[in-house]
């Protein structure tokens, strides 16, 4: 990509960000900036996919020690997703794994970067990983799987979903701000070594961590309005 | 009007993407708006207008390459 194509695409700090861990990859720095947009998108019965679509795919609950687990993830992860009691629901077309998305309630260890998510709604929920397999990309898995998430939570009362989209993946979040999504705050975390720099948009604004116990706080609310 | 420009009328007002669509726009992998989402949207743009019905299965990434292919596909439908 060229630097004006990248600039026009993420603007120009989100692009010095970009430009940083690239060159600190190439000097193998382990300096590494991550920047989240933090979202939350309402929930409806309302399927995004027309009627008649997505009739020969699947959604189906995966549990704990479901194995082996297609989330292209790795096990640790996966174990540690379920240990803090994450929903994990999977597509499939024709016994085909063709993608995953995760969910939980309360609060998210986020496994990038070290900060933990809690939810200031009791009616909302944390999406995570919402995975689809390279040749369904194109398909219905993704509105499949999260009008069937939709239709589940909103059936226990869920009306919220809030989730964190890299600054660096545009289409990710224009997808999101087209289903509805609005973005409610964000944060940049610095890593250099066990260094951790945080500055966010949200309270607790600034924070630095030097080690794993040390980690920002975020309270996501809801939209006032 | 030609299928073509009927074609990218609906392409236009399906993505609203930032640059213009002509004949000669590669959609896939140049247009960030190109999505699963807009796949969808697109698909039923083009039953409604054309009277055919696509299945799951037709759904495929050679079929969105470029403006050409999608043309090349609506009038494989209408044959």
């Amino acid at each position: 990509m060229q630097l004006r194509e990248l600039v026009q695409e993420l603007g120009y700090f989100n692009s010095t960000l970009y430009l940083i861990n690239r060159l600190a990859a190439k000097l193998k720095i382990t300096l590494c900036f991550f920047k989240y947009y933090f979202v939350v998108q309402p929930l409806a019965m309302q399927a995004f996919l027309p009627k008649g679509r997505g009739k020969n795919l699947e959604v189906i609950e995966l549990p704990s020690g479901f194995q082996p687990h297609p989330c292209p993830r790795p096990a640790t992860v996966i174990v540690d997703r379920y240990r803090q009691g994450a929903v994990c629901l999977a597509a499939y077309k024709d016994k085909e794994f063709a993608g995953c998305l995760w969910y939980l309630k309360h609060q998210y260890r986020e496994d990038e970067v070290r900060c933990l998510y809690k939810l200031g709604s009791e009616n909302a929920v944390w999406d995570f990983d919402v995975y689809v397999e390279p040749k369904f990309r194109l398909s219905p898995v993704f509105l499949k799987l999260w009008d069937e998430a939709s239709t589940k939570l909103v059936n226990e009362g869920i009306a919220w979903s809030f989730s964190r989209i890299s600054a660096f993946n545009t289409p990710s979040l224009s997808a999101q701000k087209r289903m509805g999504a609005l973005v409610i705050g964000w944060a940049v975390f610095m890593r250099l070594g066990f260094l951790q720099l945080t500055i966010a948009s949200l309270s607790p604004y600034i924070h630095i961590s030097l080690s794993e116990n040390k980690f920002p706080v975020f309270t996501l609310q809801l939209p006032k309005s | 009007m030609p299928l073509q420009n009927q074609i990218i009328e609906i392409l236009n007002g399906t993505l609203q993407a930032k640059q213009e669509i002509s004949a000669e726009t590669a959609l896939l992998g140049t247009i960030p708006e190109f999505d699963s989402m807009a796949v969808i949207t697109i698909i039923t743009a083009l039953e409604d207008r054309f009277g055919f019905t696509v299945d799951d299965d037709e759904i495929d990434a050679s079929v969105f390459e470029t403006v050409g292919s999608l043309v090349a596909f609506v009038e494989r439908k209408l044959a």
